[in-house]
């Protein structure tokens, strides 16, 4: 089975579902993701992308009971699917396979 | 218990129907609100609100673009000639009444109502300028009709209704700019063809947003961690 080729904000987003596991919801997605990548991402932008990633079902999700804090709105709790942790399995496959046998840059020549 | 930007939240609540998407959007700018109040304040995270705001907009937009129905396109078509033709009809009242004011005579025709209309715009420009601002009163009332009669997503079906006119006039004016190659356009201007569109648009979007501001629920308030 071949799985989906990911965007760099796809994987990070994958991996911080991964790794906050019950604690996945939008607001800590966002931050984890944000101090992955020191890039401050709008809620908008994780939100699509939380969208996409489900539509590609590597993410699943479902809402809690309305929460105070949010002004009676309900969180979105997002877990990882099989097929998603194959797509993150794969494309760590892959990183390996683009970095092996680089060591470091050759020091330039000195004059 | 503080409560969010109740203007930046309403603005955010008319650009899309609600949704799962929306709420998430809306939630988790509530709660990072209340957080960053209590850590940097409330001007700062009020600051923060603000700015994120803007940066959503788009993503709302969108989700309404992916959830619109033949209804609402139906419904921008409607609204835009409406405002199209209520626009022209009232622009003519009003350079009618506008040679009343300066000649104090009734033109008997469209041909001599512009006829005078050129007079009044060279002799009594105040007058002119007068006729001319009252003629903006269309889009806003037609942005403001339009918001009002598409409660599911006010503020982006106003924006819709400005911005087709406003992007079929800017195609037309760059295949006036292509076909008159190096000759000289044919009026108007290409200032007032390139101007008048956005002030359009711009209108048209005041007019949502005044019936947005009309229609604020209390905000949401939001407790403290």
């Amino acid at each position: 089975m071949t799985t989906p080729a990911l965007g760099p904000l796809e994987l990070t987003i994958l991996l911080a579902v991964a790794t906050l596991g019950e604690q996945a919801h939008g607001l800590a997605v966002r931050r984890d993701v944000s101090a992955r990548t020191r890039h401050d991402y709008s809620v908008g932008a994780v939100y699509t992308t939380l969208g996409r990633l489900e539509e590609k079902g590597l993410l699943s999700s479902h809402t809690t009971a309305p929460v105070a804090v949010r002004g009676g709105r309900s969180r979105r709790q997002f877990q990882i699917t099989g097929a998603g942790r194959q797509a993150v399995r794969a494309a760590q496959q892959r990183s390996a396979a683009v970095w092996a046998g680089f060591g470091t840059f050759p020091r330039p020549a000195r004059r | 218990m503080i409560a969010v930007p109740r203007v930046a939240q309403g603005l955010l609540e008319s650009l899309c129907p609600a949704s799962a998407f929306r709420d998430a959007v809306l939630g988790d700018l509530a709660e990072e609100f209340a957080f960053r109040a209590q850590r940097n304040g409330l001007s700062a995270a009020r600051r923060w609100y603000y700015r994120e705001t803007v940066r959503a907009a788009p993503y709302l937009v969108r989700d309404w673009v992916r959830g619109a129905r033949t209804v609402d396109i139906g419904s921008i078509i409607v609204w835009t000639l409406g405002t199209f033709v209520i626009g022209e009809v009232l622009r003519r009242f009003l350079m009618a009444a506008g040679v009343v004011v300066a000649w104090g005579t009734v033109p008997d025709s469209i041909g001599m109502l512009y006829a005078a209309w050129r007079d009044v715009v060279l002799d009594r420009p105040t007058v002119a300028t007068v006729v001319q601002v009252l003629g903006w009163i269309a889009p806003v009332a037609g942005g403001y009709l339009t918001a009002w009669a598409n409660p599911r997503a006010p503020l982006t079906t106003a924006f819709a209704v400005g911005a087709l006119p406003a992007a079929i006039s800017m195609m037309a004016t760059l295949w006036a700019l292509f076909n008159a190659g190096h000759g000289e356009l044919t009026p108007p201007s290409l200032e007032y063809r390139l101007v008048v569109p956005q002030l359009w648009l711009a209108c048209t979007m005041t007019g949502g947003a005044l019936r947005v501001l009309r229609t604020l629920r209390r905000s949401a308030t939001v407790s403290l961690h």
